[in-house]
């Protein structure tokens, strides 16, 4: 998935949240999940082994708030640190 | 002023009760579960302590969007009533109103009222609470969102409502979600069975009605026994409310016991076995519209004090009642000026649609806290409709259940046992009303068979004559000391009064006529196809006006019972078709006009004949 793709998916992902639809954001954001888990583990072919600490941070807080099923805090976590992290994977990529 | 004080000042005007709770709680001991913190954007967002969890109710990277993109979800239809359930900041609420018109409603439910008061001093909030469009109700207040559905769910919206969440609230605020939701879903199967009701009994209903209007001048009214009551300690003392079930032929004979230590409520079809049983009810609750002569047939009851509504049988009335408490809902200008001659609230509840049920109401009405059920099966326990005293006044046992829709029910000992829908609705009614009142009433089942009423104790009769029929209280004795509700003189200016109502009867007609005649000359024009896009929407406008007015007639309360098919299919078809066009909208508003005008014309034959000639 690029970049665009992936923040696209993020920022829906996020409004089904935001509306309170349970069940299409909790798949989305499972699907995000492992997407995002697959990422850090491929860290080094991004390069991002200065950002692991942010990432584990952001991972854990979607996960924590995924199992407690809290919307809001699932989308907020998505909105201001998932896309950070794949902006920051991404260019460093590049 | 400042947010809290704005806020209180806009409460105060639409919710004065709320006002003085808000006042009285103190956000800072509720600071540790409460807290108001800052957005990323700076504004600010409420957070909930739950089960050493922090939950915010708004988004902590941006409140204001995120309450936009909720509301986009959503699309208002015209009249759409919709139930959010949530307030959080106000924020998600205002995005829904913006998207709303005139003629939507948004019932707003908060079950926190801390939050709520956390809300009223860090948000501005009296643009939602002074907007007509929104109306709140709180969990806590116990009933009270009932109390709003009743007044808001009329049949004709049942099909315009929808439920909003807010984010977190359906988490957080689980039962009471569900409660809420409950509730509404209990109040649109309420309107289908009044509906079918009504439909049912057509102009038997407003007949019955005029005679009771008539019939209650000389009679006494339930509030008169009320404030009789009012010096007893009536939380102490039981209420026997007697049903006509199968068990009540297991434990009948110990109810003599009870005479003059409780109060017995004996109901329509209860009374042959409690009179064979040479017990006299302190009350004989008289309710169904059809109900048979044979429960009373060759009775004595010249003694009894029976207790009436708008819908009571009058011709049992008629022959086998002599002293009558009233009660109930007439029309609305009636049970006003009923109130203003007395003095006091003429005695009326939301009828809940059975003799048993309208029987507890009425205990808890006069001041009663202990009620105690007897013969009240809610099943055909043992495979039997009715108590044996009844002597079979509804026909063949086994024919009568075979035409029931038959449900199954747990009974008492945990057996499976067949009901109907009727006795499945009821038994459901007063497990909500002994969860409502937890803690306030105490409900003992004393059927000694039947339904499992969730929340209400079982006892066998003899155990609770001998355990909480303690106290000697003659209530037979203290109702027969009532005089009439009003003096001769009150009672002709109320005769006046009524029949004056045939004048306004034929002043309606009259406006009728002018409407329908008017809607007849817009049809026609439409038809023509004469008429511009602008000519018709002026036209439909000035439509709209005229039907205005006529549904501020008071009158129309009662003229509308006798044209209930009209206005339902009124309420089937035109919010919900959506491709109705002009000629159409006309077409329908004729036939409900043309439907009133008919009503008009049997209310005034029927008040012709039940007031004025007889």
């Amino acid at each position: 998935m690029d970049e665009n793709t992936l923040l696209e998916t993020i920022n829906e992902t996020a409004y089904m949240l935001f509306q309170n639809r349970e069940q299409d954001g909790l798949a989305a954001v499972k699907e995000l999940l492992t997407i995002f888990q697959d990422m850090i583990k491929r860290q080094s072919e991004y390069g991002i082994a200065e950002g692991s600490a942010f990432a584990v941070t952001m991972l854990r807080e979607l996960l924590e708030t995924f199992q407690n099923q809290d919307m809001l805090g699932m989308a907020d976590c998505l909105m201001e640190k998932s896309v950070l992290f794949v902006q920051f994977c991404f260019q460093r990529a590049e | 002023m400042g947010i809290f004080e704005d806020n209180i000042a806009a409460l105060e005007k639409k919710y004065g009760y709320l006002a003085k709770k808000i006042k009285i709680i103190d956000i800072d001991n509720a600071g540790d579960r409460i807290r108001v913190e800052q957005a990323s954007n700076g504004m600010e967002i409420l957070r909930v302590l739950r089960d050493g969890r922090s939950w915010r109710l708004n988004s902590r990277w941006n409140p204001q969007i995120a309450a936009e993109v909720y509301a986009k979800r959503y699309t208002m239809r015209l009249y759409g009533i919709y139930f959010v359930f949530g307030f959080s900041d106000g924020r998600c609420v205002r995005e829904l109103l913006k998207k709303c018109d005139d003629t939507n409603l948004l019932v707003v439910c908060e079950p926190d009222l801390e939050v709520f008061a956390a809300v009223c001093h860090h948000f501005a909030i009296h643009d939602l609470v002074e907007d007509k469009r929104v109306l709140l109700c709180f969990t806590d207040q116990k009933a009270e969102p009932d109390v709003v559905l009743k007044q808001l769910l009329g049949y004709t919206r049942i099909k315009l409502i929808d439920f909003y969440i807010l984010p977190a609230y359906d988490v957080l605020y689980h039962n009471d979600c569900e409660r809420f939701m409950d509730s509404v879903i209990e109040q649109i199967r309420n309107q289908t069975v009044i509906r079918a009701t009504h439909l049912n009994f057509d102009r038997l209903m407003p007949q019955h009605m005029l005679f009771h209007m008539k019939n209650m001048i000389s009679h006494g009214n339930l509030g008169q026994l009320k404030q009789a009551l009012s010096g007893y300690n009536l939380r102490e003392i039981p209420v026997i409310i007697v049903a006509a079930g199968p068990s009540l032929d297991k434990n009948i004979h110990f109810l003599k016991r009870a005479q003059r230590k409780a109060f017995i409520i004996a109901m329509d079809a209860s009374i042959r076995t409690v009179v064979q049983a040479g017990v006299r009810p302190d009350l004989l609750c008289c309710v169904d519209p059809n109900c048979p002569e044979r429960f009373f047939d060759g009775l004595d009851l010249q003694d009894i004090f029976w207790v009436c509504m708008q819908l009571s049988n009058p011709g049992i009335l008629k022959k086998y009642a002599k002293h009558i408490f009233y009660y109930g809902h007439y029309c609305t200008e009636w049970n006003a000026m009923l109130g203003e001659e007395l003095g006091y609230s003429f005695p009326d509840w939301s009828s809940t649609g059975s003799v048993s049920t309208e029987a507890f109401m009425l205990a808890l009405y006069l001041g009663f806290r202990k009620l105690v059920l007897v013969g009240q099966d809610l099943a055909f326990t043992g495979g039997v409709s009715h108590t044996r005293g009844i002597e079979g006044a509804l026909g063949d046992n086994d024919e009568y259940i075979r035409g029931r829709f038959i449900v199954e029910v747990e009974g008492i000992n945990g057996e499976l046992l067949e009901t109907d829908f009727q006795m499945w609705y009821y038994k459901q009614w007063f497990e909500k009303v002994i969860r409502v009142n937890q803690g306030a009433i105490r409900v003992i089942d004393a059927t000694e068979g039947g339904a499992k009423i969730e929340g209400a104790e079982l006892q066998r009769l003899e155990e609770v004559i001998e355990t909480e029929c303690n106290e000697t209280l003659d209530i037979y004795e203290i109702e027969k000391k009532l005089p009439q509700a009003f003096s001769p003189e009150k009672q002709q200016e109320l005769m006046r009064k009524l029949r004056k109502t045939r004048k306004s009867v034929a002043d309606f007609e009259e406006l009728l006529e002018k409407t329908i005649a008017g809607q007849e000359k817009l049809q026609a024009s439409l038809k023509d196809g004469r008429t511009t896009p602008q000519q018709t929407a002026r036209l439909l406008r000035e439509m709209s006006e005229q039907n205005d007015k006529v549904m501020k007639e008071p009158i129309l309360e009662l003229v509308s019972m006798y044209a209930q098919k009209e206005e339902y299919e009124m309420g089937d078809t035109i919010y919900t078709d959506e491709n109705l066009d002009a000629s159409g909208l006309v077409e329908k508003s004729l036939t409900l006009l043309k439907g009133y005008r008919r009503g008009s014309e049997l209310l005034g034959e029927d008040i012709e004949e039940i007031i004025i000639k007889n």
